[in-house]
């Protein structure tokens, strides 16, 4: 996996600079952040409008509670304990309703640039397999990862997308940090098993 | 490093959250294990292609973000702004340098506090003065109030001299020299303070012997006074007394001199003038003449005849109050009057000095002010 991308202005700069008045830090931060938090979101609640709508809540609740963001913290830290608990809340309500159908289909056909990235760099020849294997690839991923135990899922979300600590993973969730490193052991097996007949296709194709 | 030990890191090692030395450890059991070998090789195979693609939110999604935050920052209470405000300081505060600088303020501060404490026991003095200088004179006044009180007098007498131009004949010089004398009772005055109550004392004993042993054994405490504390008040009231004796014991040559010479005292220039009538020769030309061998006699016969022409004026002469009206209805007033006439005309002389007098008052009583400080 490629390393995050760390920008010369962090998160926690601009989140200073925010709460300093600074608005154009804080159209910054929802720049950089509200595609990885739509996606945290949008793979618990699996409703492409209603994350949206989430990742609102939760720039609103950033904004409001704004001076409780110390400068040591990590923003992500923060930002993603907002967004759990406001995904929290959204599945209470929803609890009482019926369980959106695991099937639901996300939406196909928004290929990531990620994996085509990735597999850019080989043969040129190959260019309209590994376009139709990557979007067959991610929709694994993304069935796979939907499939996840939500104590695994949350782990592996907070983990991959939002880059958050072991540590602050374990802090977030209330659970020890031996419990969080479990989840996240069980849940790389579990998306193992769910594409290792794709396996061999990736490792042939890197 | 074993199997169990290698499953506690392996997620760790997946993530790059080890240390090299574990990382190193676990190569080396990973060349001798093949089971952890393969399990991590899975992991790794797995974490790499299990890449969760991101899915790009709605367009306007941003745009919405931005209006609700906008929204919310507009609604936020302004106690959650001070709230902020105040994190973002105390943000500020608690960092190490201005908390050096806070308490390298305090420290520097509170020292030079105690700097100015020590001192201040010396140094309050002073002010302390000045914030009572008001009082302080009071209480100096009391010690200084004798002069002060015998300076009014002579300042008052010069005033007496301004209005009342001395009635006695030989004005000129001796006008100067008592207005000298008042001039030093009020330059004087508080210099003279002790030398007042001792005169005081003084004059009381001499009257109190006059009162008990009668004028023979008065008459040298009298002269004693009046020598002692020339130009006093108490000098001039012993004079009147050992005059009134001599009237007395019928030594009229020596009542006339110190009448004549009571006559240059501003407070004693009408009572003296009187006196000197009362004993004086009966004729204007007695009383124009320079005092003779021959007066006391005639002045004898004068105060004899008195109380037969003008009983009156007789028996108020021994007395030592001044009295205008035994003066009037006296004849011999006539000459007094006319020397006054003639005083009159030296108004001119008087005038020429007079306007020293005032400004002697008041800088008697400026001197005595200031020493009062």
């Amino acid at each position: 996996m490629a390393p995050p991308v760390r920008e010369e202005v962090t998160d926690e700069v601009l989140m200073m600079r925010f709460q300093g008045g600074d608005r154009s830090a804080f159209a910054a931060l929802v720049r950089k952040q509200k595609t990885p938090l739509y996606n945290f979101i949008v793979r618990q609640i699996r409703v492409p409008q209603v994350a949206e709508d989430l990742v609102q809540d939760v720039f609103v609740k950033i904004v409001q509670s704004a001076a409780d963001f110390k400068h040591e913290a990590r923003f992500s830290t923060w930002a993603y304990a907002i967004a759990r608990n406001v995904c929290i809340d959204h599945l209470r309500k929803m609890s009482l309703r019926k369980h959106p159908s695991l099937d639901q289909p996300s939406k196909p056909d928004d290929d990531g640039p990620t994996l085509g990235e990735r597999t850019a760099d080989a043969s040129p020849g190959a260019q309209v397999e590994r376009a139709a294997i990557g979007s067959e690839m991610q929709v694994r991923i993304v069935h796979a990862v939907e499939l996840l135990p939500g104590e695994q899922r949350e782990v592996f979300l907070l983990r991959e997308i939002g880059h958050v600590p072991f540590k602050d993973i374990a802090e977030m969730t209330g659970v020890s940090e031996n419990t969080v490193k479990s989840r996240m052991r069980y849940a790389l097996e579990r998306l193992q098993e769910a594409l290792s007949e794709y396996e061999d296709y990736a490792r042939a194709l890197r | 490093m074993d199997c169990d030990n290698f499953d506690q890191h392996v997620i760790d090692a997946l993530y790059e959250e080890l240390d090299e030395l574990t990382v190193a450890a676990m190569k080396r059991h990973m060349e001798s294990c093949s089971r952890c070998a393969t399990a991590f090789s899975a992991l790794r195979a797995t974490r790499e292609i299990a890449v969760l693609p991101l899915e790009e939110p709605s367009e306007e999604l941003e745009s919405r973000i931005l209006f609700a935050a906008s929204a919310a920052q507009r609604k936020t209470p302004w106690h959650r702004k001070a709230l902020r405000g105040l994190a973002w300081a105390g943000s500020h505060a608690m960092r190490p340098q201005l908390a050096m600088a806070a308490v390298f303020v305090l420290v520097i501060g509170s020292s030079l506090l105690l700097l100015r404490a020590k001192p201040g026991t010396t140094s309050i003095g002073p002010v302390r003065v000045t914030e009572r200088g008001e009082p302080s004179p009071d209480r100096d006044d009391g010690a200084q109030s004798m002069p002060a009180a015998t300076a009014a007098p002579a300042a008052s007498m010069v005033g007496a001299v301004a209005e009342n131009p001395a009635p006695s004949a030989p004005a000129t010089a001796g006008d100067v020299a008592a207005r000298g004398e008042s001039k030093d009772d009020a330059e004087q005055g508080n210099a003279k303070g002790g030398k007042a109550s001792e005169a005081q004392t003084a004059l009381a004993d001499a009257k109190a012997t006059e009162g008990s042993l009668g004028c023979e054994a008065a008459l040298p405490k009298y002269d004693d006074v009046a020598v002692r504390f020339t130009g006093t008040s108490q000098a001039s009231d012993a004079m009147w007394a050992a005059a009134s004796c001599h009237k007395k014991r019928g030594d009229t040559t020596k009542a006339r001199e110190l009448y004549s010479a009571l006559a240059q005292r501003d407070g004693y220039k009408d009572r003296a003038a009187e006196a000197l009538n009362d004993t004086a020769p009966p004729t204007n030309q007695m009383a124009a003449a320079a005092p003779s061998p021959t007066a006391p006699p005639a002045a004898t016969a004068a105060a004899n005849q008195a109380p037969g022409g003008a009983g009156k004026a007789g028996a108020a002469a021994p007395a030592p109050a001044p009295m205008p009206k035994a003066a009037s209805p006296a004849k011999p007033a006539a000459p007094y009057n006319n020397s006054d006439q003639s005083l009159e005309k030296q108004a001119p002389g008087w005038g020429g000095t007079r306007p020293n007098a005032a400004p002697e008052k008041r800088k008697a009583a400026d001197s005595a002010l200031v020493e009062g400080f």
